[in-house]
């Protein structure tokens, strides 16, 4: 009884425009999963060929610092390790949206094209992963600047505190 | 008279929003309108913000700059439309959000159908932003590593 009272809150068909639509968006979607691929791959390359090349040269290479002064090299490939880590851990947090990204488009597709209710409700639940994931890195990234700000105006109240102290 | 036959939409395509599709997707708007509100508050500073400290550092550096003043300019246009482009997409995912919560709580087709287009269209603009955003990133890369 439940569940022919839930399905007749949703009567709304997919009919030929909202089709035509879902298709284009699939269509489109794809090709921002795929570029959000490539992005993947480049920022992994960069953070990987970055590392290497600060292994190798030391801090030395990437900074305007004198060749004769104190040996740098190990700090070179620490930061370089650093570096990596951070591009890498760039490359996976930018790699599951567009994941799910490529499994709405992919699924959409596939339910149009088949006219399969399990495929395009699978479609969306990918759609709903996507923008459920973006709005939390949205919220982590609202909370770090709220954080970062708070530091910058401690700091700050406690300089100028200091400072008036000295004066 | 016109004899061509016009088939039913509705047997060709026997899809339907079901319970579980409709929860989904209303959580889906759900998030997509925190994300588009989100976006057009944080795209909106950093166009004030550049628009801003842009044409003060012109009209400070301007005499400095006399040779460069256009490619400055040029890269500070670029910039806003960028910001401008992403704005433009928040508001039309607001407007999917909008209208497809809507379409759904009073099981109008219309606005659902426009809440899918105005999400077609904020794809096509990301598409158009992230393929631009692809080049210029493949450009500098080949530009820093093989031309210097």
């Amino acid at each position: 009884m439940e569940t022919t009272d839930q399905s007749s809150l949703f009567e709304l068909a997919l009919d030929q425009e909202s089709i035509a639509h879902l298709g284009e968006t699939a269509r489109w979607g794809k090709f921002l999963a795929i570029a959000g691929f490539v992005m993947c791959g480049l920022i992994v390359v960069i953070g990987v060929i970055t590392a290497a090349v600060m292994s190798t040269a030391g801090f030395g290479a990437f900074s305007a610092l004198p060749r004769e002064g104190p040996d740098l090299k190990g700090f070179g490939s620490i930061f370089g390790v650093m570096i990596a880590g951070v591009y890498l851990v760039a490359g996976a947090i930018y790699f599951f949206p567009c994941l799910f990204l490529y499994h709405f488009s992919v699924r959409m597709k596939r339910a149009l094209k088949l006219n399969d209710q399990a495929n395009l409700n699978r479609s969306l639940k990918a759609q709903k992963y996507l923008f459920r994931y973006v709005g939390i890195l949205t919220i982590i990234g609202m909370a770090c600047l709220a954080v970062e700000i708070v530091i910058f105006l401690v700091i700050g109240t406690i300089a100028l505190t200091a400072g008036g102290i000295k004066s | 008279m016109d004899n061509t036959i016009e088939l039913p939409k509705t047997e060709l395509l026997e899809m339907n929003l079901d319970y579980d599709g409709g929860q989904t997707l209303q959580e889906a708007v759900r998030w997509s309108k925190f994300l588009a509100i989100a976006s057009i508050a944080g795209m909106g500073l950093l166009f004030l913000l550049f628009a801003g400290y842009g044409s003060y550092y012109i009209a400070v550096n301007g005499q400095e700059l006399s040779s460069a003043l256009g490619i400055v300019w040029l890269v500070l246009i670029a910039i806003l439309i960028y910001f401008a482009a992403w704005i433009v997409a928040a508001i039309v995912l607001l407007r999917f959000s909008r209208q497809v919560k809507r379409g759904i709580s009073h099981q109008d087709q219309t606005l659902f159908n426009r809440g899918l287009k105005s999400l077609k269209i904020t794809f096509v603009i990301l598409g158009i932003i992230s393929s631009l955003t692809l080049l210029l990133t493949l450009y500098s890369i080949i530009s820093t590593n093989f031309f210097n």
